[in-house]
């Protein structure tokens, strides 16, 4: 599974916005021979985490408006990304940029499939609110699921 | 944005672009005279200075590292350095060179991000390094692998890139062995191979002719191109202790910002980072940095802010090379830290973050408990000087369309690599001709 990468977006100190890292843990434990990757979603970083991989997952906070706890995949490429915020602060290049600059580098994965979770609170402290915390375990089957039916 | 008879006309940026932080400009022009120029920086107060103060003398390398995700280092070190003032100690030795190589490791994912990903895409009229990639992607290749350089080095003493955690007052908690920094070192000598190379193509690049004259200050060392420590000092005579710092800079408010402006008592606004930093110090570079930055056209100081492309490249190459030598010199210390006791007092420390220089003040009780905080970026010190430089280029270029005259002066702001967040205490630009 080396050709495989999981990614876990966001900040851990910012309520659901955590559920990226607490799922690619969870995933880490089920399937220890995948790299897995914590990152605050800086672009060049994601650019590197998943430059010359097959399949790459990342797991964020989607915010879409459905009620919190609803489950997103999206597959880079196929589904549709917001643009990337362009010529916007630096502080603002996450995934979508680096989605942009992989493309524009060949650095890109085969298959990118985004998985996330509708938030339901950002606020400050550490911890998952009640609809991100009882999707969480489905979230992470599917992630498992599909990584292994990828290397099956 | 508005379009008002030539006579009159309001310029408004409502989000600069490519800044670290976000912020606004607005430009007022009647009878072909710039009236008012004005950076506002509109992220929120962010009360550091405040929750710092009945906090544990350990707590800010921790806790100001997170004011920036870009240079946290420069935190942790003005903040370590100035604790340790307050408490009588000096750190020296490896743990003084563990320190250095650190920031090394910062200036180099710092002015790398910069180069390729805010200030070169203007040098090409393009609007992103995404763009950039499209049209020269060597460059940016070399910048990923040039950053990624920086941050494992971050890794390697900081314990992870962005707000590292091996940091403590009075040296680290976990300090390498020398085989682990001679492992680093190839990877060193390709940075400094790929740094010699950004060097060439920034000094490629087509310059505006335009010179600044505010006066420069930065921090000198009696051997090293200052990054960690040093006097203050400044291109109109000024040579001062780090702990003078209160009785020659003052902060003040104004009221479309929320970053604290700052000027020099005895006269006016000044500016820090690189083209200060260089032009204060340009005959301690290291050898190879200073035969580079010959090679491309920079003499012994700099005026100019488009060329702080340059001198960012030149430094970068240069803290390539003390960091070798710092990797090839490197003896493990007996301790990770040396040890320290609370006691009352004010300390003051002052560093060369990638912005410029950045000082911190504490004062602690008996028991080491933080009874005040006053911490001042290089963006909130370089404001006016920014503005300054904006009112001349609008001055000078009231003919362009305001389009035209938008783009330039987001690019006169860029020339400085605002940190906005460091400085809240950032741009959209509004041009007002009436």
């Amino acid at each position: 599974m080396s050709d495989v990468v999981v990614i876990g977006l966001g900040n851990p100190f910012r309520r659901d916005d955590g559920l990226g890292h607490a799922a690619a843990a969870a995933v880490a434990d089920r399937l220890p021979a995948t790299t897995v990757v914590l990152l605050d979603g800086e672009a060049t970083r994601l650019v590197d985490a998943w430059a010359g991989k097959r399949l790459a997952v990342v797991i964020d906070a989607v915010s879409t408006g459905d009620p919190p706890g609803t489950l997103h995949r999206i597959e880079v490429g196929v589904d549709t990304l917001p643009d990337p915020p362009a010529g916007r602060s630096t502080h603002g290049a996450g995934l979508a940029t680096a989605v942009a600059l992989g493309r524009a580098l060949g650095r890109n994965p085969e298959l990118l499939v985004v998985y996330g979770v509708e938030p339901g609170d950002f606020s400050d402290g550490r911890g998952l609110g009640p609809s991100v915390r009882n999707a969480l375990a489905q979230l992470v089957e599917r992630i498992v699921t599909e990584v292994q039916a990828s290397c099956a | 944005m508005t379009h008002e008879p030539k006579s009159s006309r309001t310029l408004a940026t409502e989000a600069l672009a490519r800044v670290e932080g976000e912020g606004a400009m607005r430009v007022q022009i009647h009878d072909g005279r710039v009236q008012e120029i004005q950076l506002n920086i509109y992220e929120p107060p962010r009360f550091f200075e405040g929750f710092l103060r009945g906090r544990h003398y350990q707590e800010p390398p921790d806790i100001t590292a997170r004011i920036c995700g870009i240079c946290p280092v420069a935190y942790q070190m003005s903040a370590c350095r100035a604790i340790e003032d307050a408490l009588s100690v000096q750190v020296d030795g490896p743990l003084r060179e563990l320190r250095r190589l650190l920031y090394c490791g910062e200036w180099i994912q710092s002015h790398t991000l910069h180069i390729h990903f805010l200030h070169l895409p203007d040098f090409f009229g393009l609007d992103s390094a995404v763009e950039l990639a499209a049209t020269n992607r060597p460059a940016v290749e070399r910048a990923l692998e040039l950053k990624k350089i920086g941050n494992e080095l971050l890794e390697l003493i900081g314990g992870r890139a962005i707000h590292p955690i091996n940091v403590k007052v009075g040296g680290f908690y976990r300090v390498p062995s020398r085989r682990e920094l001679l492992a680093f070192r190839p990877k060193l000598e390709q940075a400094r191979e790929m740094a010699a190379e950004v060097v060439l193509l920034v000094a490629g690049l087509d310059f505006p002719d335009l010179e600044v004259s505010h006066e420069f200050v930065a921090l000198r060392h009696p051997e090293e191109y200052a990054i960690l420590d040093g006097g203050i000092v400044s291109d109109a005579g000024l040579a001062i202790a780090e702990a003078e710092f209160p009785d020659h800079f003052e902060e003040l408010q104004v009221e479309h910002s929320t970053a604290l402006h700052a000027r020099i008592r005895e006269r006016a606004n000044y500016l820090v980072g690189p083209l200060a930093r260089y032009s204060l110090n340009s005959d301690r570079l290291h050898p190879e940095a200073a035969a580079a930055a010959r090679a491309a056209g920079l003499g012994p100081t700099c005026r100019s802010p488009f060329r702080s492309i340059v001198v960012r490249a030149v430094e970068t190459l240069d803290v390539c090379e003390v960091a070798l030598e710092i990797v090839d010199a490197y003896e493990a210390p007996d301790a990770p830290a040396i040890t320290v006791e609370p006691r009352a007092g004010t300390g003051h420390g002052a560093t060369e973050a990638p912005r410029g220089l950045l000082y911190h003040r504490y004062s602690l009780d008996h028991d080491g408990i933080i009874a005040d905080a006053v911490i001042t970026p290089p963006t909130s010190q370089n404001q006016a000087s920014i503005e300054d430089d904006l009112a001349r280029f609008v001055s000078l270029n009231l003919d362009l369309s305001d389009d035209e005259l938008r783009r330039g002066a987001e690019v006169a702001i860029r020339n400085h690599d605002p940190c906005i967040s460091c400085a809240t205490h950032f741009l959209d630009l509004t041009v007002d001709r009436s």
